[in-house]
Order: C-alpha cells, then structure tokens, then sequence
C-alpha cells in the first residue's frame, strides 16, 4: 500500500496491470472517506485498550531472573559398549601373539558444543595416581549432533606390555566427563562455573599366559 | 659458460646444508595429489575412492544384535543397507564313548575367537560362559576358530581344527564331541621345592610345544605336590608349565619338556629363596621425576624358573620399590619402564643383577622420539585443529610395541608434535567439521642421541576432499515391509589395505543412526 502511495502519476505507466488495479482501488477509498473513517476507529480502540490496562490488577511479586543455563551430563550409550564387537563385559584372554583387546563406546551429550573428556584407566588394583592409559577428547559434531559419530576407541595390540604386562584380573574403566578431572579423578568445575558431569563404564579382563584360547 | 659452472658447483655445495634435517616419509604417498586424476592416496598407496569399501553394521550390542559386514562400491551418495537379522552358532555338546557319542552333561563355556570375514583385522570374540546339553552363540558375522571347555571335569579343552564362517544372519550348526576319557593321554606326578611339597598353591598345565595351545586343562597341586592332568589324545611331546595360582604369589614359573607316554614324573621347582624389596627413581633425562610410570622387573631367578614382579606404579616423586626374587649372578633380569604416554619419558629396558634388598638407584629414562609435522587442506591451506593420533602397528629392533597412543592437534599454522617410542605407527587424521579422516603408516626409527633420539619430521600430509554418503538402515522382514532399525546403530567404513606389513583393514569414517535408521557420513572423494 506505501509503495502505491509513493509512486507519482508518471510511474504508472510502467506498473503492471495488477498493481494499476490496487491503485485505483486505493483512490477510490480516500475520495469516499472509507480509509480516514479506518484510521479514526482503529485509533479509538487503541486508546481504550491502554486504558483499560490501569484497571486490571497488578502483579505484586518481583519476578526472579531467569535462571542461568546448566550443564547437562554427558552420557554412554551402554547398546554400543563393545569389546572386540561383542557385548560381554567379561573377557577370558591369552597374551599371546595376536591377541588383542579393541574397546570402543559410543557417546551422547545434550549440549551439542560439548567436548567430552575421555580417560582409560586399566588396573589391578586400585589406587592413587593410577595413570592415564589413554585420553581422548571427542570434539562436537558439525553439525552439531547429540549422539557423536565418533566413537571413543582403545585398541591394545600388545598383551604383554603394560597395562597388561602379567597375568591376572585387570578392570578396564573408562571415565567420560565434560569437563576436567583432577589426578584423583574428582571433575574440577568448568571455565564458566557450570558443574562437570562424569559418566562410567568398566569391563573385567582375565588375562591367562597362552595363545588367545581359554 | 664457465661461470655458470661455477654457480652449479656452489648450488649443488649448498643443497647437503639444505638437506641437513632429515625427513621422513609415509610408507606410500603423502597426498591426493601423488595419485591419479580419480585417485586418492589412502594409506596403502592410491586407490579408487568408491570402490570396494566395507561397511560394519552394529544395530545394538546390547540385545545380542552384533555387527554384519557389506561390501559396497558407489558412486551414488546414497546407500541403503538391509540387515538379515542375529548371527548364531549353535549345537550340541557330546562325548565320544567305546559305543559312538553320547550326549555331554555337564557345565561347558564356549569361546569363538576370530575376525570379520569382510574386513579382516577387525577382531572379533564372543564367549558364553556356561552351557549344558547344546549351546546357542550370538556373534557377529565373520570367521571363527570355537573352542570349549569342560568346566566341571578335567577334560582337555577342545578346539576344532576348521573354521566357522558365519554370514550375516547365518544360523550355524557346530556340534562339539569331546574325546572319549579312555584315549587321553594321562600325566601324573609331583612339583617340589627343594625337594618338598610347596607351601603355596601351585598349578600345572600342559601346552603344545610349537602352537602354544593349551593341551590340558589348568590342575591345582594337593598338599603333597602331586597333579594329574589329562592330555589331549595322540599328543606325545608336551610342555609342563607351572606357576602359582595366586599371580601375585613370590613363586617363579618354569617350563618342563615331557615325553608321554610316561611314569609319574618328579618335577623340580628348585631353590629361589624368599621375596624381597629393592627401591630405585625414575627420572627424565632433564633430572624431572616421572609420575605415574608402570614398573616391573622379569627374568630369570635362582632355581632355573623366571619371575615376573607384580607391576607398581611410580609416586610423584618418581619412586618406586618392587617386591622380587634373586637372580642367578650371572644371569640379568631386565627392569622395564613403561611412562604415562604424555610425559617424554620413554621405554626403559635396564638390565640388573639382583643378589638382595637394596635399591637400584636412579634410573635415567630415554626421551621419546620428537615428530614433527604438518596438515593442509586439499587447496593448500593449512588445516588447523586436526586430532592426530599415533597408533603403534608394529615392533622394530627388538623392541616392545609400545602400548599406548600417542595424541596432538594441529596449531593454527596446521603443525604438530608427538612424542613416541620407535616403532612402526598408523598416523590417523581426523579433521573437525565436513572433510573425511586420513590415515597413513610411518616408521619411526629413532637415530640414537645424547640422552634420546634424534627429532624426527615427516612429510606433509594433504586432506582429501569429503563426498557424504547418506542412507537407511533397515532389518530384513520377517512378514511385511522392511521395518527401519531404532535406535543408535554404528556405522564404519573400512578400506581393505593392500600393504601386508600392516593391519589388513583401515577405517575410513564413522557415523551412528538416528532413531529413524538414517545415516550420514563423510567419505574421501577426489
């Protein structure tokens, strides 16, 4: 409609023949007064609606801050928890030549920009200052995916080095967090405040001197 | 004329002073660019893109539905796969006996151990741990050598001598007949010390002298020293192995050759004497101490057996104290050092005498082999933030294969640096954003230096460019239409390597699907 009423008479005669039409409508409402008795009206029941406004009752309570964002924890997808393709969280093992373990998670976050912190641990024993067999950081998906498409992943090629250096029953844990962990694996709070969630699975390796057979 | 001589003469002085840093170069080609016009340089050498990849289907592990393996080769960007349904080996557990086989009563575990049949070095195993009269195996496709073992008597373990080969949604029927009692081969006798009954629990076991397989199963000693075990039939050369059964005991191992058939046999663990501490440091060649390394002590000790120190891992201070046995005067265990894969400490192998308690000083680890090098895109631009990955493939010079993977990312100039032990490694690339994963094989030697080895730079690597394959997955039909897979599926794509020094198969991309069954991934593409 503005367009219309900013063309002058001389550019009309490039417009296409439906715009000529709503011109010409245009000035048929402005000589019958129909636009100006629009225009008064709407006016009106804008008034009213303002004022009525003082009438309704007010809100005494101050409304609380929207809340900040949170953190959301990343999580491990247990159907894709796989070790040398299998589900099994137990594994009978040789060390002999060949021999291999292959673990392998699949891992899921709500918060797409997320990268996710992930430390192997391989013990037999539990205590303070176990190291870091291997650490992994997971980077987003682009685009951004809640589920990542790739997967967290350790293959042990040799079963006779360290971690699996004698025979005997290893745990094999892996921590998934998003954000840091201190050396005692507690998580450490993240750059903006935001708590760091963890996330864990472990399997049980029994590891016997002799060929892959039980 | 003869001034331009003398420019060549100089420029030819100048090109060993160019060439003073040594560069190291991929086992095949370093970029696209090395390949064809419709090739792309993978890490086995050039290859088509489109041909001939391999695609490891896993709908969920969890539900026992294992991975399915398919051939594909497209140019298409879409790809759609049909999934038969479970995998499955089963039969009946049986025992021959004078008048044919019986069935098997008792409590067996079955263990399938092998490796996808479409993309070999994809290691597979899947275990049951209990199962009376028959068995029924969930696996997933792929080639398998099936073993069984009596767990309430003491049968040899039982393995058949040909393969199975399961297919995609394969139902396989393997029956298991384990040998009559009376073929068995029987081999009784006594383990001394010193000539006396141990005092700690000891096991024997019989292995085949060229396979390793074990012959036997694993007989716990009485009070007395003796065992019996039962052989496997038509065997005549054996190995005794003996070894405490508490894996952490202060007991040595030995190995004795036996001929069967034979009398009882006296077998004699000697005189190894008690257990004791000795303590040392670990430090780098700098004088920092390594935290967190992995120490252990194996070799021969009094007696004649070996001992191998229960592993313990060093304090902040670098310190460590092992609890081990005596070795023979002349005759070195080795001390190995293996340090947490960020620190530049590297494999220690040390070779000491150890009459008593005392400590063994500190110890000076080798620093790791510094790589240098360098990404680019497909265009030559640098390609920052690219995870590189190190993992170690295979041993060189006798060493161990180091264990763990060394880790870095590309700077903003697309550089990076490792730390690692020498041996031969796949470098893996996986680029953030839209572009497709690159592997390559390198060995690293490591030239011997003062207190490590020698820096060492590789070629630079150049990205492929990415095509995206997207699809459905979908299983079989068992009355009706296909009905898509729910749930979080995992898709890979593997290229099989044509270099047969290195693992058979190469992952070229992953991807999971969505609750629809939908796929996407990122393939090279020229």
């Amino acid at each position: 409609m503005s367009l219309l009423v900013a063309l002058r008479p001389a550019e009309l005669d490039v417009l296409p023949r439906k715009s000529l039409k709503l011109h010409a409508f245009y000035h048929q409402c402005v000589a019958s007064g129909l636009l100006s008795f629009i225009f008064v009206r709407a006016g009106l029941a804008v008034w009213v609606l303002a004022s009525s406004a003082c009438l309704l009752p007010q809100e005494t309570q101050i409304l609380n801050p929207v809340p900040p964002v949170q953190n959301r924890p990343p999580r491990i997808i247990e159907e894709q928890a796989l070790l040398n393709g299998s589900g099994d969280r137990i594994v009978y093992t040789g060390n002999g030549t060949g021999c291999s373990l292959d673990f392998s998670l699949k891992l899921s976050d709500p918060d797409l920009n997320d990268v996710l912190l992930v430390n192997w641990y391989a013990y037999q024993m539990s205590q303070s200052g176990l190291p870091i067999w291997l650490q992994e950081f997971i980077q987003p998906d682009v685009p951004g995916n809640e589920i990542r498409n790739t997967s967290a992943n350790w293959n042990v090629s040799s079963l006779t080095t360290p971690p699996f250096s004698q025979e005997g029953t290893y745990v094999v844990e892996v921590l998934v967090s998003d954000g840091s962990l201190d050396a005692n694996r507690r998580p450490q709070p993240r750059p903006d405040g935001t708590t760091t969630y963890v996330d864990s699975y472990a399997w049980t390796v029994v590891l016997q001197t002799g060929t892959c057979s039980p | 004329m003869r001034r331009r001589s003398g420019i060549a003469l100089l420029m030819l002085a100048l090109i060993p002073l160019r060439c003073g840093k040594k560069t190291t170069s991929f086992h095949h080609c370093a970029s696209d660019s090395d390949c064809g016009s419709t090739q792309v340089c993978f890490p086995d050498g050039c290859g088509d893109p489109t041909q001939g990849l391999r695609v490891e289907v896993t709908p969920n592990a969890h539900d026992g539905l294992y991975a399915e393996d398919f051939v594909i080769g497209t140019q298409a960007n879409k790809q759609d796969f049909t999934l038969p349904g479970p995998s499955i080996i089963s039969g009946d557990l049986s025992q021959q006996n004078g008048q044919g086989v019986m069935p098997y009563s008792g409590l067996v575990s079955i263990q399938a151990l092998g490796e996808s049949t479409l993309i070999p070095g994809v290691i597979r195993s899947f275990q049951l741990s209990s199962a009376r009269g028959n068995y029924q195996l969930p696996v997933a496709s792929g080639t398998y050598n099936l073993l069984a073992n009596a767990t309430e008597e003491p049968l040899p373990p039982l393995q058949l001598d040909a393969k199975v080969v399961v297919a995609p949604g394969d139902s396989v029927v393997v029956p298991m007949v384990f040998p009559s009692s009376v073929s068995l081969s029987q081999l009784s006798g006594r383990l001394l010390i010193g000539g006396q009954p141990p005092a700690s629990a000891l096991a024997v076991q019989a292995f085949d002298p060229n396979t390793q397989r074990p012959l036997s199963q694993r007989t716990t000693l009485d009070s007395s020293g003796s065992f019996q075990l039962q052989v496997a039939p038509a065997v005549q050369d054996v190995l005794v192995q003996s070894f405490p059964v508490n894996a952490d005991a202060d007991i040595p191992r030995k190995t004795f050759s036996v001929a069967l058939p034979t009398q009882p046999v006296t077998l004699e663990l000697g005189v190894f004497g008690s257990a004791f501490e000795i303590s040392g440091r670990l430090r780098t060649s700098n004088g920092d101490p390594v935290a967190g390394a992995t120490v252990y002590i194996d070799g021969p000790v009094l007696g004649g057996g070996t001992f191998r120190s229960r592993s313990v891992v060093t304090s902040s201070t670098g310190a460590f104290t092992l609890r081990t046995l005596a070795t023979p005067p002349d005759r070195p265990a080795t001390l190995r050092a293996f340090a947490p894969p960020e620190s530049p400490c590297g494999l220690l192998s040390v070779a000491v005498i150890v009459l008593g308690p005392g400590s063994v000083g500190t110890l000076a680890c080798p620093e790791k082999v510094q790589v240098k090098g360098s990404v680019v895109l497909a265009n030559g631009a640098q390609a920052a933030g690219v995870a590189v990955a190190a993992q170690p493939i295979a041993a060189i010079r006798g060493q161990p294969l180091p264990s763990s993977v060394a880790r870095a990312t590309t700077d903003n100039t697309g550089t990076y640096t490792l730390y690692v032990d020498p041996a031969v490694y796949r470098l893996d690339f996986a680029p953030h954003g839209q572009l497709p994963r690159s592997s390559r094989f390198v060995t690293i030697v490591g030239d011997p230096a003062d207190s490590g080895f020698k820096p060492v730079e590789i070629e630079p690597l150049a990205l492929s460019n990415g095509r995206r394959l997207t699809g459905t997955l979908y299983f079989a039909p068992t009355a009706g239409a296909n009905s898509p897979v729910a749930g979080v599926a995992s898709v890979r794509f593997f290229r099989l390597s044509t270099d047969t020094s290195a693992p058979a198969s190469v992952l070229l991309a992953e991807t999971v699907s969505d609750p629809s069954g939908s796929y996407s991934a990122i393939l090279p593409a020229r």
